[in-house]
């Protein structure tokens, strides 16, 4: 760890890393050990399963108001105001780009991989036999008629208490860079008092999510115990030629996320990985975006000293609207499937194919559960069956792991990006490299 | 868009605002034209258009009821904390605020007997209320609400929030208030220094709010020319006609509530109607020209002390409070808009709603009475939305405000006027309290 961070942060955290690490792989063993007899290992996975849940719920609870609470104060505190649009405009823009080189990658890649599947209708159809296809995936006739305005002012929040009871992050972000916003506006002597309040308020959460993450090995082991005990039936045939090819291509693309990140975010490879394998870990344990909210914050801050307006702004922002799983999962289903159900895909089919996804990725926006079922008419339109791709939805465990773990990482490495980007760095962020210095003494 | 505030802004603000009307009534007569148009014809092109720029209006009806919510509470809390830690609050101020209580209760009161009769004259025809339904969003709630009415008490018990972040999920706009009030009250009786801890980044949050809402509110007439396009193209001919008699309603119910605060103050002022004309003649004519309550106070306090002989606690403090957070139109002109929209768009309106936002707006016309710009209408908003009504309607009736005003204005100085009158002349103890406020008039100023 080459950047020294302060004293007595640098003997704990690492050990944090490799403890979670080890947990990992004892929660595994266990779990497989386990796998076959049904005897003492289900007993103690059945008592430590509220453990589990204890610690995902502790992490969800925290997201929302660290998130506007920190946000907030990243706003207020940055000096350069009009630095707070242009940041959110420059992250849309990386956002864009990384999700179309992810496509790019994505067709380059997939095609090829799909071909070492040997394709067998057989398999296929005797699947498509015994899935039933929901009928309300059938006709998503609200779903193409959804048009870009009325997503646009189904993002403003009508009533804000009310998107926070829901959980509607996006909308909740929204109204807090406005306020935020509105407040750096004010006088000095209007806001000081606030201001100080808002940092005070951060600084607290940030302790809170410390002490969560404390308790990041227990976590990793419960959840990871209960989920090798859980997944019971072994996919093969075409489901797990899916598992195994999705997986792989959402692992590609995370790993080419470490290089790029540090030519173009200027840190080493070491540094950005020790940064965000916290937030894997949750995300790979968790399976939850939101929840590994706590861990990218902490690892921004303390692992690579990003600036406030990074942390506070681009993360959150990230968290809701940046999903590259969404591409490469949606690109690699798309090709998989042609292959197996002997579709020829036309140029046109797939750049059809691609604008439609890259557009639902940014639309889908907080309705994670509604962002496959959007995508439906996409693959219709271009012939494939429907019970086609509800089959490979079924199986979507393992393959959503790695789809949380390349969204975390590729948040990470955008904000990385942005923040390290000169201009920012001049602006916003006092000292070169990376600082670990707490949040209190960069906003005064 | 009402001027009840004009005088508190400052010029350049004045100057802004006055082009923000002057926008919003040609946003307003483009769209009328272009949506006459279009009904007119019928053309294919007229409906895409409205259908293309709907985003913009829906956005914009979005983004203020986004922010008007926290505004309300953080001004309302702002505001009592305010008051409280000015320590302006004595036996004259008290009995002020029971009067200026009293007096919105009655006017409002009197708006919904009155509205109730007179609305129904307007015939709403069900196709206009069907397409006027359809382009606006109703919220189911409202209709569930007013389907099954409560019991009084169940209303009584229905003010105060059992659980607040619930309550201000549900956008139940008078808990809060009260809530709002009852913590604000709280805080002023705090130690100085922890009041005063509490007070600053509480003001902040006002100041910051309204910064939000002021952003929204210069793209108001962008939103009326969106929405009286749609409406116009939906509504054909009725369009006008609802417009019309909207503004023939107010401006009625405006004229009756002045003309019955002569008898109110001849009664309780114990003076003769004639007098009291005569010395509110003058401030009236200030009134309906600049469209300023706080433009004439100078004349209402000369009509005060050479006509009534007024105390001097009437000229040195009544006044100067009433012309400031006292605006007895508000009952009238918004439970008058709230009913008649009501029964344009077909939304049927229960007791218990009627009384939630009868109170709801005589609480906010204290709290918003400092707000220095924005329209009114739009610090009623959650008021109006509690009700059931969409955004969309008060958008419209907005934007011909500008001749109701006049009445608007002409009433509050009148009221004005009246209050002093009541408050100074009713009581056997007026020299004694007349000495009080000679106190505590001058109290406030020498630090």
């Amino acid at each position: 760890m080459s950047p020294a961070p302060a004293g007595e942060a640098r003997p704990r955290r690492p050990s944090l890393t490799v403890l979670s690490l080890v947990a990992l792989a004892a929660g595994l063993l266990l779990g497989i050990l386990g796998h076959g007899s049904d005897g003492g290992v289900r007993v103690f996975a059945d008592l430590v399963r509220p453990l589990g849940d204890l610690w995902i719920a502790a992490l969800q609870m925290l997201a929302v108001p660290l998130m506007i609470v920190y946000t907030l104060a990243a706003i207020v505190g940055t000096r350069g105001r009009q630095a707070v649009g242009v940041l959110a405009g420059r992250a849309v823009l990386l956002f864009a780009a990384m999700l179309l080189g992810a496509a790019l990658i994505t067709m380059a890649v997939a095609p090829w991989v799909v071909r070492l599947y040997p394709a067998d209708r057989a398999t296929l159809e005797a699947l498509a036999a015994e899935t039933r296809v929901p009928e309300s995936l059938r006709q998503p006739a609200g779903a193409g008629a959804a048009s870009l305005g009325a997503w646009l002012s189904s993002l403003v929040p009508r009533n804000v208490f009310e998107a926070a009871v829901r959980g509607d992050v996006l909308p909740l972000l929204l109204f807090t860079v406005l306020l935020g916003i509105a407040i750096a506006r004010l006088s000095l002597e209007q806001r000081g008092p606030l201001s100080h309040i808002l940092q005070a308020l951060a600084e607290a959460m940030l302790v809170c999510v410390r002490w969560v993450l404390a308790l990041t090995p227990m976590g990793v082991f419960v959840l990871t115990l209960l989920f090798a005990l859980g997944t019971g039936h072994r996919a093969v045939g075409v489901l797990g030629a899916w598992a195994a090819i999705s997986s792989g291509l959402l692992i590609l693309c995370t790993v080419l996320l470490y290089p790029l990140t540090a030519s173009l975010g200027r840190t080493r490879l070491g540094v950005f990985g020790r940064a965000v394998a916290p937030a894997q870990l949750v995300a790979a344990t968790t399976r939850s975006s939101i929840a590994a909210l706590s861990a990218l914050v902490q690892g921004a801050r303390e692992r690579l000293g990003l600036s406030e307006a990074a942390t506070g702004l681009v993360l959150p922002l990230g968290i809701t609207i940046f999903k590259l799983s969404q591409i490469v999962m949606n690109l690699t289903k798309f090709f998989f499937l042609a292959h197996v159900c002997e579709v020829t895909l036309s140029a046109p089919k797939v750049a059809a194919f691609l604008l439609t996804i890259l557009i639902l990725s940014f639309s889908t926006a907080g309705l994670p559960s509604r962002g496959s079922v959007r995508s439906i008419p996409a693959y219709l339109a271009a012939g494939i069956p429907i019970e086609a791709v509800v089959i490979v939805d079924t199986i979507e465990a393992i393959p959503d792991i790695f789809q949380t773990v390349i969204n975390v990482t590729g948040n990470l490495s955008a904000a990385t990006i942005l923040s390290r980007s000169s201009r920012f760095e001049s602006a916003v962020v006092p000292a070169s490299g990376p600082a670990v210095a707490p949040a209190m003494s960069e906003a005064e | 868009m009402s001027s009840e505030s004009a005088a508190e802004r400052t010029a350049p603000a004045r100057r802004r605002r006055g082009s923000l009307t002057t926008w919003s009534l040609a946003a307003l007569a483009v769209g009328l034209t272009l949506g006459f148009l279009g009904h007119a014809s019928g053309g294919a092109g007229f409906a895409a258009f409205g259908n293309a720029i709907r985003p913009i209006g829906d956005l914009w009806v979005a983004a203020l009821q986004m922010t008007v919510l926290p505004l309300i509470v953080a001004y309302t809390l702002a505001a009592v904390v305010g008051a409280g830690g000015a320590g302006t609050v004595g036996s004259l101020a008290g009995r002020a605020v029971l009067l200026f209580l009293a007096m919105l209760a009655g006017a409002g009161l009197l708006t919904i007997v009155l509205t109730s009769v007179l609305v129904p004259l307007y015939p709403a025809d069900a196709e206009t209320t069907a397409a006027l339904a359809r382009g606006a969003s109703i919220p189911e709630a409202a209709r569930q609400a007013a389907a099954a009415p409560g019991s009084f008490g169940d209303w009584i018990s229905g003010l105060l929030p059992r659980n607040l972040i619930e309550s201000a999920a549900r956008g139940e706009v008078l808990p809060l208030l009260f809530f709002a009030a009852l913590f604000g009250a709280a805080i002023t009786r705090l130690p100085d220094d922890l009041r005063e801890t509490l007070e600053a980044p509480i003001q902040a949050i006002a100041a910051a709010m309204l910064g939000c809402v002021r952003w929204i509110l210069a793209f108001t007439p962008l939103a009326v020319f969106v929405i009286t396009y749609r409406f116009v193209l939906g509504a054909g001919g009725h369009a006008a006609g609802i417009l019309g008699a909207w503004v023939l309603l107010v401006s009625v119910l405006l004229l009756l509530g002045t003309a019955l605060l002569y008898p109110a103050s001849a009664f309780f002022g114990r003076t003769t109607m004639r007098e009291f004309g005569r010395a509110v003649a003058p401030a009236q004519l200030v009134a309906v020209t600049t469209r300023s309550s706080i433009a004439s106070l100078p004349a209402l306090v000369e009509g005060a002390r050479d006509r009534l002989r007024l105390p001097d606690a009437a000229t040195a403090f009544v006044l100067p409070l009433s012309v400031s957070v006292f605006k007895v139109n508000r009952t009238i002109s918004s439970t008058a808009k709230l009913m008649f929209l009501a029964h344009v768009y077909g939304i049927p309106l229960s007791a218990s709603t009627l009384a939630t936002f009868l109170v709801t707006v005589m609480i906010l016309s204290f709290s918003t009475a400092g707000l220095p710009s924005g329209g009114t209408t739009f610090k009623t908003l959650p008021a109006y939305m509690a009700a059931g009504l969409p955004v969309e309607s008060l958008v419209l009736v907005e934007a011909v405000e500008t001749i109701p005003d006049i009445f608007k204005t002409l009433l509050n100085v009148t009221g004005d006027m009246s209050a002093a009158t009541i408050l100074t002349r009713s009581s056997r103890r007026a020299a004694e309290v007349g000495a009080s406020v000679r106190d505590m008039s001058s109290a406030p100023e020498t630090p």
